[in-house]
């Protein structure tokens, strides 16, 4: 062999090695421009090493792949909080707020004052009441039903231009509760509202979004997280099966109380991690959730179980 | 005798006829004249002439449906009857004009006809009658005889005693003027009122006279008496039933200008008006008229005019003016801003001014009976917002305070709203933090060093004092910990020290965990011993009683550190209960909560940041602060002594409720995280 077809020989290998090993890079290539996906999740709060847990459900079958979405802006300035704010009846102007990281309207118009924020990194939004007696009402406040809590929610939204196609109302659970001397009652009833991204639910601080309904059926407060995205591209994830693994193996996080000894799992699926409201998000990076029950040593029921690990491999 | 009765009939009616019909004399002449009177004289057309006929019988001469020969071309005209050469003659004229000059919309009122006299041969006094000459024919053909014989009334008569010859002979029309055309040719007949009432003439009687005809130099004239339509003349009386919000405008019609008018009524700010009632009525000369207009701002004078129209044009009346009366205005009552420990920032908004610029003041007090207000100053209008600044209040005092505004119409209050001054100056106020990252037999925490910080740098920013800011193996159960004799605790120099406390780290039900010390010092626990067991086996778990130095507020950012049974007794299982011992509120969860940086969060809750950012409660502060960050379904717990301390801000930031009396009860609030 002489040293020109050696040198040959080597060129070709190479050229085969990086060209068979390109899409195995490509699909690994992470992050906008070579970065991690990483998702930050949060430190487990919880007994740890003292649970064990028990499948009691079946893998979901997802593909190889899923998509990454980028989060589009958010464009948040005083015009469009203006413009919100005057939907939801306020007058005046927005201002900045909390060396600007926030704008936020005031109205006093109805007598008692009211408040709409937007944060400028997340473009979530709240609105409520500034006093706490619209929450926490003194008397025993006349609430809606679920259903007619959840068709109040929805108008309010609709009306207010909040409710984007793929949200719609999830839940209806109490809000708040007083106790005291007096007695002890439900002040308002929280409707959460429900997103999907392809199919997929949000999850995590800031998959949040619930309408506050207290007395006579009055939205009191409402906490709005709902980042605007867009695909960016596909990714290779790990089976469910390998993610259950890492979450019995202590390499997930999840949230269950300290008496909890037994973890059943009712349901594991792939979702979209959404960063808490004042976070500046880049990327929305599926992740898997799992839920299930918390039990104690007795095998009694104590909460729900809530639990994630990373989805990208 | 039946005849002359009918003679005397027929003349009776021709007479009151000239007195009765409207516009016939003078009176109402006046009114003419303002209508336009106007006056036209015709000349009788070539074609006049009359017709005779004579026969030995008279009813057959008087009734024939022809005359022997009809004369139109003659330079006299004859009317009348006479008896010769053993014949009765009869003889009837026929005159015609050309009237069709006369407006359309001219009203005729009078009119008369002059003939020029050119012989008189009568014997006896007869009356020359002028008749409707309707169907006679153009020229005169003797067929017309009976036509006009058949048309027995006219409109004007005339004694032949008054007949002059070489001169004019006038006869005023009174009625039948609607026979005066417009468009065409206006035609009379004259005949004899003997004639007319068949009676014969008398063998030696002559009952005729001549008159010139259009040939004869001399024509025929009617002189056409009108009047034209005008525009209506109005005149604008003064308004009434003057309202703050509406008023009756009023108008006369002095002359409708010969037509039914409508009318309306212009009115607005200025004399240009721009605002019109809508066209309506039918009124006529000498009648008044009104409309009523609403939507009208107090205290405010407005311009208005009558108007009438008829199909010639419009009249107005001239401009007058009212005034709306004020009404007192509506005033709202806003909550107060900026308050103090001895001063407070009033505010109220003007809903409505009455339609008049309007001074404000605020009453103020210690009961809804005020006792105090500042002064009336200012000049605010509907939807501006005012404020005054009252001082020298008494620290930690509720005031009442209400809103009120003053025009000319009176004064106008909003309701009655409280405020609380602050307890004191917070240059004396502290903030104290401790905070575990690392535990030697836990899961490690490391947001927790940067979430208690936020908290305490944002307090301290905002004035505060701080105190301590302990972490890891300098954070100790002790410094939580009660100071009573057998329990060597250090509260009353740590936490009981300080204002308001924020602890992160681990937690569980009842208890805080640190990483500092061996067994029962790692824990602080607060696990709702009844008050007898204190000092007993269970003494151990009811390390915790805060508040009876200074501390106000605690906030335990752990897991599951009030969980529990949500009770309202301090004998059954809420935990930290007893811990409340003159502190307002503890703030904690039932559930578990991630460790997150919500101190930060939190502080921003309890501070105001200018007007866009206003300070929100304790608790408020607490739920709103750590849903940020922490999950869904987590049940945030605050608990305290009475529900009054529930709506406590933070020194500096609002009211904050006097130090509860420690009872075996205690308030809760809880929060699902959205």
């Amino acid at each position: 062999m002489t040293k020109r077809k050696l040198t040959a020989i080597i060129l070709i290998g190479l050229l085969v090695l990086v060209g068979g090993s390109y899409p195995l890079y490509a699909d690994n290539l992470s992050g906008g421009e070579g970065g991690a996906f990483e998702v930050d999740l949060p430190v487990s709060a919880g007994p740890a090493g003292e649970l064990s847990f028990e499948l009691a459900t079946e893998f979901p079958e997802v593909g190889s792949t899923v998509m990454v979405y980028r989060v589009e802006g958010p464009d948040v300035t005083t015009g469009k909080v203006i413009e919100m704010g005057r939907r939801l009846g306020f007058q005046g102007d927005a201002g900045f707020i909390e060396d600007a990281t926030g704008i936020a309207m005031i109205d006093e118009s109805g007598g008692e004052m009211r408040q709409l924020t937007v944060w400028v990194d997340s473009g979530a939004m709240e609105y409520g009441f500034v006093e706490m007696d619209k929450l926490y009402p003194p008397m025993p406040p006349m609430l809606p039903s679920d259903g007619e809590a959840a068709e109040i929610a929805t108008r309010f939204l609709a009306e207010a231009g909040l409710l984007p196609p793929s949200a719609q109302v999830s839940e209806v659970v109490p809000g708040g509760s007083y106790g005291g001397p007096e007695g002890t009652y439900v002040t308002h009833v929280l409707v959460r509202v429900g997103r999907e991204i392809d199919g997929f639910p949000a999850t995590g601080p800031g998959a949040k979004f619930g309408v506050r309904i207290g007395d006579k059926g009055e939205v009191v407060a409402l906490f709005r997280v709902c980042r605007e995205v867009e695909p960016y591209r596909d990714v290779s994830i790990k089976g469910p099966e390998q993610a259950y693994q890492e979450l019995v193996a202590g390499g997930a996080s999840y949230v269950a109380p300290l008496e909890c000894r037994k973890v059943v799992v009712e349901k594991v699926s792939l979702a979209y991690w959404m960063e808490a409201a004042r976070e500046t998000q880049e990327y929305v990076v599926p992740v898997y959730e799992f839920k299930g029950k918390c039990l104690d040593k007795y095998g009694e029921y104590l909460e729900d179980f809530l639990g994630w690990s990373e989805a990208v491999e | 005798m039946r005849r002359k009765f009918l003679y005397l009939s027929v003349l009776l009616v021709l007479m009151l006829g000239l007195l009765l019909v409207p516009g016939a004399g003078p009176a109402g002449s006046q009114e003419v004249a303002a209508s336009g009177l106007k006056i036209h004289t015709y000349y009788a057309t070539d074609s006049d002439g009359h017709l005779m006929n004579w026969n030995y019988d008279y009813t057959t001469a008087h009734d024939a449906a022809s005359a022997y020969y009809a004369e139109d071309t003659g330079g006299t005209i004859l009317i009348g009857q006479f008896y010769a050469y053993t014949s009765y003659f009869i003889i009837r004229s026929a005159l015609y004009f050309d009237t069709s000059s006369l407006p359309d919309d001219a009203t005729v009122i009078g009119a008369t006809l002059k003939l020029y006299g050119t012989a008189d041969y009568s014997d006896q006094d007869f009356y020359i009658l002028v008749m409707s000459g309707a169907d006679l024919d153009d020229p005169l053909q003797p067929e017309d005889y009976g036509d006009l014989l058949n048309a027995p009334y006219g409109g004007g008569l005339l004694d032949s005693r008054q007949w002059t010859v070489g001169g004019w002979n006038s006869i005023s029309l009174s009625y039948g003027l609607g026979g005066i055309s417009k468009t065409g040719p206006t035609k009379f007949g004259l005949k004899s009122l003997n004639d007319l009432c068949a009676f014969p003439p008398s063998q030696t009687e002559g009952e005729h006279v001549l008159f010139s005809a259009s040939e004869g130099g001399h024509p025929a004239e009617l002189q056409v008496i009108y009047t034209e339509a005008v525009p209506p003349t109005v005149t604008t009386n003064s308004a009434s039933s003057v309202t703050a919000t509406g008023a009756t405008l009023n108008g006369y019609l002095n002359d409708d200008g010969g037509e039914a008018c409508q009318y309306r009524f212009e009115w607005g700010l200025t004399s240009s008006y721009g605002n019109a009632t809508p066209w309506t009525g039918s009124k006529t000369s000498g009648q008044s008229f009104s409309q009523s207009i609403s939507g009208l701002s107090p205290c405010t004078t407005y311009h208005f005019r009558a108007q009438c129209k008829n199909s010639v044009g419009v009249g107005s009346g001239g401009d007058r003016t009212f005034t709306t009366p004020c009404v007192p205005p509506t005033v709202t009552t806003y909550s107060a801003s900026s308050v103090t420990d001895t001063s407070a920032t009033l505010n109220g908004y003007l809903n409505d001014d009455g339609g008049q610029a309007c001074q404000y003041r605020f009453q103020w007090g210690l009961t809804s009976s005020y006792g105090n207000t500042t002064p009336w100053t200012g000049s605010k209008t509907s939807g501006q917002s005012f404020s005054r600044t009252i001082s020298g209040l008494k620290p930690g005092t509720t005031y009442h305070f209400r809103a009120q505004c003053q025009n000319s119409a009176g004064v106008g209050s909003g309701g009655d709203l409280e405020f609380r001054t602050d307890n004191g100056d917070i240059s004396m106020v502290e903030v104290g933090v401790e905070w575990i990252e690392h535990y030697d037999d836990q899961d490690d925490l490391p947001n927790s060093q940067e979430s208690a910080e936020g908290f305490y740098d944002k307090l301290l920013a905002a004035g505060w004092n701080g105190r301590f800011n302990l972490g890891d193996d300098w954070a100790w159960e002790r410094h939580f910990k009660r100071d009573d004799p057998g329990w060597d605790g250090w509260d009353y120099y740590y936490v009981d020290a300080v204002d308001a406390v924020w602890f992160q780290g681990h937690g569980s039900g009842g208890q805080i965990n640190f990483n500092y010390g061996e067994g029962d010092d790692r824990e602080l626990r607060s696990l709702n011993a009844e008050p007898l067991d204190e000092w007993g086996p269970l003494g151990w778990q009811d390390e915790g009683r805060w508040g009876d130095v200074d501390l106000e507020w605690m906030f335990l950012h752990s897991c599951e550190t009030l969980q529990g049974g949500a009770h309202t007794e301090k004998d059954r299982n809420t935990n930290f209960a007893w811990a409340l011992n003159g502190i307002h509120l503890i703030c904690g969860a039932k559930t578990k909560m991630l460790n997150k940086r919500d101190g930060e969060y939190v502080a921003r809750y309890l501070l105001e940041d200018g007007h866009y950012d206003p300070a929100r409660q304790v608790k408020g502060s607490w739920f709103l602060g750590c849903d940020i960050n922490q999950p869904s379904g987590r049940i945030l717990r605050v608990i305290g002594e009475d529900a009054a301390c529930g709506a406590d801000y933070i020194w500096g930031q609002g009211p904050v409720c006097d130090d509860p009396t420690v009872d075996d009860y205690l308030s809760w609030w809880d929060y699902t995280t959205t």
